[in-house]
């Protein structure tokens, strides 16, 4: 067999191409939605965000309706803070460029897919915690409380608690459903070149 | 610049870079349709990059990350419409070679496909003639760690390659 070095030249002539492309094919291909993972990103985001914002405004809408202003408030400012955290990953999905080098940019792709699975935790941590204290303030109000032994508190503690995690396995099902295959390929290639042998 | 009316100068600088992008996309795809696809997305994401492109970089530099990038990150899609841009391409890519010249790069490009991704990247870069450095600005790792990189994908190339028959 030739040395790898003589390869070099088989593979340098191997393919020059002369070619005259057609203007309109090529404004065709450029028309086209890319399959690339960071526009389904930005994508997904997109959407994301949106959904955020509606179901804010829902929520705030529901409270206003059964005249809990002060809720209405409160949950309004915490999911604006939700929307703009996620409008911030946003951002940073769409700063990173294709022109980047290799490492910069595999790592910078990284660091987006994980930015999601954060974002789902936030948004699960704020919601659930606020959605928590607002039900036992509102049946605190109600007087519901008042005929509750130790066992309820603890059943209402308890059945919280345990909500709460199952909610957290479901957004980490969701996240390696969705990102998880990707990411661990993105983190092996990365270590891979980071390697030093 | 507006809508899908391409610069003057992008059609040309596709034309001169049609070289790059074919092989690149011939070292990640494994069958016709793949490649296709990834010609179509490299195209596609160059377009997108040109409108930032600033020449802190060389223009084959930048095509040779914007390629690589592309080529490491994209999923196997289902079939889409694939609009194929040429077929002034050789087609040696997935016809029977006709003579040892050509069967020699076939087994070669077979060879670098069954390397890891990365690997892959690196190879195709010593293959294109790149210097060391030039290889480290367009991956992103030291001069170094290319040569030692290199020195095992080589001999794992090698290994291969004498392992035809």
């Amino acid at each position: 067999m030739e040395e790898l070095d003589d390869l070099k030249e088989i593979w340098n002539n191997s393919e020059k191409p002369v070619v005259n492309l057609e203007r309109e094919k090529l404004e065709k291909v450029i028309s086209k939605k890319s399959t690339g993972i960071l526009d389904w990103l930005k994508i997904i985001a997109k959407i994301e965000d949106w959904g955020n914002f509606i179901f804010s405004i829902a929520s705030i809408i529901y409270f206003i309706y059964y005249q809990y202003y002060d809720w209405a408030i409160v949950f309004g400012i915490l999911c604006m803070g939700i929307s703009f955290y996620f409008h911030y990953i946003y951002k940073i999905i769409h700063r990173i460029s294709y022109s980047e080098n290799v490492l910069e940019f595999l790592e910078d792709t990284y660091a987006a897919l994980r930015s999601f699975l954060r974002k789902y935790l936030t948004a699960l941590f704020v919601i659930y915690f606020i959605s928590f204290i607002a039900s036992l303030a509102l049946n605190m109000e109600a007087d519901a409380f008042e005929k509750l032994n130790a066992t309820s508190w603890l059943i209402i503690i308890g059945s919280g608690i345990i909500g709460f995690f199952v909610a957290w396995i479901l957004i980490y099902t969701y996240y390696y459903l969705v990102y998880g295959r990707k990411a661990r390929k993105l983190k092996k290639m990365i270590e891979s070149l980071k390697e030093k042998e | 610049m507006s809508g899908n009316s391409i610069e003057p100068d992008f059609k040309p600088l596709i034309e001169d870079n049609i070289g790059i992008i074919t092989k690149i996309c011939r070292v990640y795809a494994d069958n016709q349709e793949d490649f296709d696809d990834y010609f179509q997305e490299v195209t596609l994401q160059l377009w997108k990059s040109y409108k930032n492109f600033r020449g802190k970089s060389s223009l084959s530099t930048w095509v040779y990350r914007v390629a690589l990038n592309v080529c490491l990150l994209q999923i196997k899609k289902k079939k889409r419409n694939i609009i194929v841009l040429t077929d002034q391409l050789p087609t040696s890519w997935y016809e029977e070679a006709t003579n040892e010249k050509e069967e020699m790069v076939q087994y070669l490009y077979a060879s670098i496909r069954k390397l890891k991704k990365d690997d892959r990247a690196v190879i195709f870069l010593f293959l294109e003639d790149k210097s060391y450095q030039e290889i480290s600005e367009i991956l992103g790792i030291t001069v170094s760690n290319v040569g030692v990189k290199l020195n095992r994908i080589k001999q794992r190339l090698k290994e291969m390659m004498n392992g035809r028959a």
